[in-house]
């Protein structure tokens, strides 16, 4: 079932560039989180400052913790103060989107405090005309889902799609599942309650700007389409890269490790829109449709070669900007004897016609010399007959697709030196957003939590996407699993990674793109 | 950074040299379009370096400013270029070429603008003046244009301004697009975030009086403060499909006279003087039915207090922001990427019924 929104407003143009959301109470799970300081109240807030926010709107906060409506609101403020991307708060702005702040304090299975909520729910929209209209965003740990998910239905929190009055949806936030089985089983759990067309899994990657501009980027540019496949391009590397450790999240990472933390969503969701099929129209089920095809067309690693086509790693001690960190097993919260990942290294291939021989390589590491997200698409190289009199070598074309930072695209070419003699050079053709779009862009969460209340599920994964990738990467990690790193750590903190991941390439006569 | 004045084969070389001066060497020169603005009069050129400094903070383009003084036969030419650098971090910065003349040299102005534009990229034509008026220039710039923008404040007569914008939408291909239509943008979101479901838009469908209060505080800059007012009376009926019976003036105000569902409806536009906002600003919008009211007021530049009653419920009342007004966005995203829009269309049609 799609859900579609209720009422064509006469006073609305559709395809104008406004996105107004509907009226509704978003109610977040888990409010007295980092999550929650950092991005949703601050998203939300930019939401109003850019007028995106519908006029009937509240947020209640739902978490264990006790406080009162103004304590929440005003530990908001410092948040939003720390972590807005606009600066300073705007006052006149803030004394009125404080008073559509609210919190109830409840543990996440205790019945009284979701009778609570409803009534206080109830009562909001009488006050505030947000017409029973709810998104549930579970900013709580994966155990928690389930419980949370059946209490709203218990108490009537949750509606049934069909109810045409008013609707609810549910936002809820990676890991989906920690391999095959869990993420089947904890889909089973949120279908007995709702239906697909009201579960929104967050994949923030997915609201970025460039991102999003990866779809208008092929099929707006047939220039680019034309060789976007496997007689043209060489090799594709996707590569999310941290300078950061792993901070306070000791407890988390041992138990999820880089496999699932970034490589099951991240970047499967930028592997499935760069190789994606065009689809038939930009409506999100038509999006998603080809990107399960991708998906699913990613052929197995065999079993009995992982080691040749998946390398990991672990971080140690090492100088990163300057200062010495210290590697993993150091880091607070985790075992001293830790074999859990914070690198990964992949070559993986599609089998389809437009794919087929055309290695993709993934890696995703912390505590890299630096901070960027990108990816980079090698062209064949030119035949080389016609200058190969000259001292020069002809570099292959590459795309460059950066995500983040310093977002934009650029492409090397080849051209000649002036001179006297046929000397050439590689040269770079770049686009940066920030020198030609002056404003700063919403940030991820604005824009997937307005979305939601527009009905738009473009943004968000769908249920067999998110399976067709745990499909392919757990029998890797049971692999791992079942083999512990003793080379762990293998790769020194402000270096690229483990000397393994170097061979990967250079196996294949190739090399990882130098960022 | 300005320059003498340049002979026009020279404006290029002159702006090459610009950017490789040490004062802006460090800077992006990005370039999303060319942007040519013309005007008249000295009140509109001061009107447009203000919108000029809106659009270089969000839109890197290539500006060309042509003033022209159409009733001097002094025949007279000027030509100059520069760099001008955006206020904020980023350093980006917008070629700018001024061009002015009178006399026969006017006829000169076509032909060079031709090499002045960057290659590629879309031509934009803002007209200051008013389009109804016969002009030389205005038939061979919109060859090239991909987007005309008016303005209805250049105009003099309202009426005869929305059937020449209506031709020229059914006979062009291009672009038309109005500044004033997209200065009530940010009023056309709260309407639609307020009335945003079936019983709430009945409500507003059958209220029997609405009342628009607008900012009629003297300025330079303005001449016509009611235009946003009737503009955006003009657009609720419409969307209301109420049909237009008359309009007369009472005392200050103007009372426009709908029918719908046999019921005579009104909506009064009426003037107020407010020092703390831009002339012609909408302050405030009351709506009145059987059995609802609500209250829209403007309590800063950029926001809107909303309160709404019927009998069976108050809400406790809401603020609304327009980020049209503020930070200038959706202005500029109205004109110079929304294709025309069919709202504005329609609304032209019930503009064209009475003499303003």
């Amino acid at each position: 079932m799609t859900e579609t929104a209720l009422f064509e407003n006469p006073l609305t143009e559709s395809n104008r560039s406004s996105k107004i959301a509907e009226s509704c109470i978003v109610v977040i799970f888990g409010a007295t989180g980092d999550l929650t300081a950092r991005k949703l109240i601050p998203a939300l807030y930019n939401l109003a400052r850019d007028g995106q926010l519908p006029g009937h709107f509240a947020c209640v906060g739902f978490a264990r913790r006790p406080k009162n409506h103004d304590q929440f609101r005003d530990e908001m403020l410092e948040a939003v103060n720390q972590f807005s991307r606009s600066k300073p708060v705007d006052q006149q702005l803030w004394k009125t989107f404080r008073e559509k702040l609210f919190y109830v304090q409840s543990e996440f299975d205790d019945d009284r405090g979701y009778e609570e909520l409803n009534q206080f729910l109830k009562k909001l929209d009488g006050q505030l005309g947000t017409k029973g209209n709810r998104v549930y965003y579970l900013s709580v740990q994966p155990s928690y889902f389930t419980t949370v998910v059946e209490k709203l239905a218990q108490h009537q929190l949750i509606y049934s799609p069909e109810q045409k009055d008013k609707w609810s949806r549910i936002i809820i936030e990676k890991p989906f599942g920690e391999d095959t089985e869990s993420a089947k089983k904890l889909q089973a759990e949120l279908v007995r309650h709702l239906d697909e067309s009201q579960i929104y899994r967050i994949d923030h990657y997915l609201g970025k700007e460039t991102v999003q501009n990866l779809l208008v980027f092929r099929f707006s540019n047939p220039i680019f389409e034309s060789v976007w496949n496997n007689r043209y391009i060489d090799n594709i590397q996707i590569s999310v890269a941290e300078d950061i450790g792993i901070g306070t999240r000791g407890r988390f990472w041992e138990e999820a490790g880089m496999l699932r933390d970034i490589v099951q969503n991240h970047m499967m969701q930028l592997l499935s829109l760069v190789a994606m099929e065009p689809p038939r129209n930009l409506m999100a089920e038509s999006i998603h449709d080809e990107k399960v095809k991708v998906l699913e067309s990613i052929r197995p690693l065999p079993a009995d070669k992982f080691e040749e086509y998946a390398v990991r790693g672990q971080y140690g001690p090492g100088y990163v900007n300057g200062e010495f960190v210290k590697g993993y097993r150091q880091e607070e919260n985790v075992n001293p004897q830790s074999f859990v990942e914070t690198y990964v290294a992949l070559q993986l291939f599609i089998d389809n016609w437009r794919w087929v021989d055309v290695p993709f390589y993934l890696r995703a590491g912390k505590r890299l010399p630096k901070k960027s997200t990108e990816i980079a698409i090698t062209f064949k190289k030119a035949p080389g007959y016609l200058f190969q009199e000259s001292d020069s070598s002809i570099d292959p074309n590459i795309l460059i697709i950066r995500i983040q930072p310093d977002e934009g695209i650029s492409l090397k070419i080849n051209c000649k030196v002036p001179a006297l003699i046929n000397v050439i050079q590689p040269v770079k053709m770049d686009f940066r957003y920030g020198s030609y779009f002056g404003l700063t862009p919403p940030d991820a969460y604005e824009r997937l939590i307005c979305d939601c209340m527009s009905v738009d599920k473009t943004l968000f994964a769908r249920d067999d996407e998110v399976l067709a990738s745990w499909e392919f990467l757990t029998p890797l990690l049971k692999y791992w699993q079942s083999k512990p790193a003793y080379e762990f750590p293998n790769y020194a903190s402000g270096t690229w990674g483990p000397e393994a991941a170097e061979q990967l390439m250079h196996r294949q006569g190739r090399h990882w793109h130098f960022m | 950074m300005n320059t003498e004045q340049k002979k026009p084969s020279s404006v290029q070389a002159e702006l090459n040299r610009l950017q490789k001066s040490q004062a802006i060497y460090e800077t992006s020169n990005a370039c999303l379009f060319n942007l040519i603005i013309y005007t008249h009069e000295p009140r509109r050129t001061q009107y447009f370096k203000e919108v000029v400094k809106m659009i270089m903070s969000q839109f890197p383009c290539r500006i060309i400013f042509i003033q022209v003084n159409p009733d001097s036969s002094v025949d007279y030419f000027s030509m100059k270029a520069t760099k001008e650098k955006s206020e904020d971090e980023r350093g980006i910065v917008c070629d700018q070429i001024f061009i002015e003349a009178s006399g026969k040299d006017i006829n000169k102005v076509y032909f060079i603008l031709l090499p002045l534009f960057v290659p590629d990229l879309p031509i934009y034509l803002i007209w200051g003046q008013d389009p109804t008026k016969e002009n030389t220039i205005l038939p061979h710039l919109q060859n090239f244009a991909n987007r005309l923008i008016f303005d209805s404040e250049a105009t003099e007569d309202l009426q005869i301004f929305s059937w020449d914008i209506q031709n020229r939408i059914n006979s062009s291909p291009i672009q038309i697009i109005d500044m004033n239509w997209a200065r009530i943008g940010g009023w056309r979101d709260v309407l639609a975030q307020i009335f945003d479901s079936e019983l709430r838009f009945q409500q507003l469908k059958t209220a029997k009086l609405i009342k628009i209060f607008y900012n009629n505080r003297p300025s330079e800059l303005f001449i016509h403060t009611g235009t946003q007012a009737i503009y955006l009376q003009a657009w609720l009926a419409s969307r209301l499909n109420w049909q237009f019976q008359k309009a007369e003036k009472q005392n200050e105000s103007q009372v426009l006279y709908y029918e719908f569902d046999k019921t005579v409806r009104e909506i009064h536009l009426t003037p107020k003087k407010d020092m703390n906002y831009d002339s012609e600003e909408i302050l405030e919008i009351f709506g009145q039915g059987n059995d609802y009211d609500c209250l829209l007021k403007r309590i800063a530049v950029d926001q809107v207090q909303v309160k709404a009653s019927n009998q069976n419920q108050c809400l406790l009342p809401f603020t609304l922001l327009m980020p049209t007004l503020k930070s200038g966005r959706s202005f500029m995203q109205e004109i110079f990427y929304q294709k025309v829009s069919k709202h504005y269309i329609e609304m032209l049609k019930l503009i064209n019924l009475v003499k303003w």
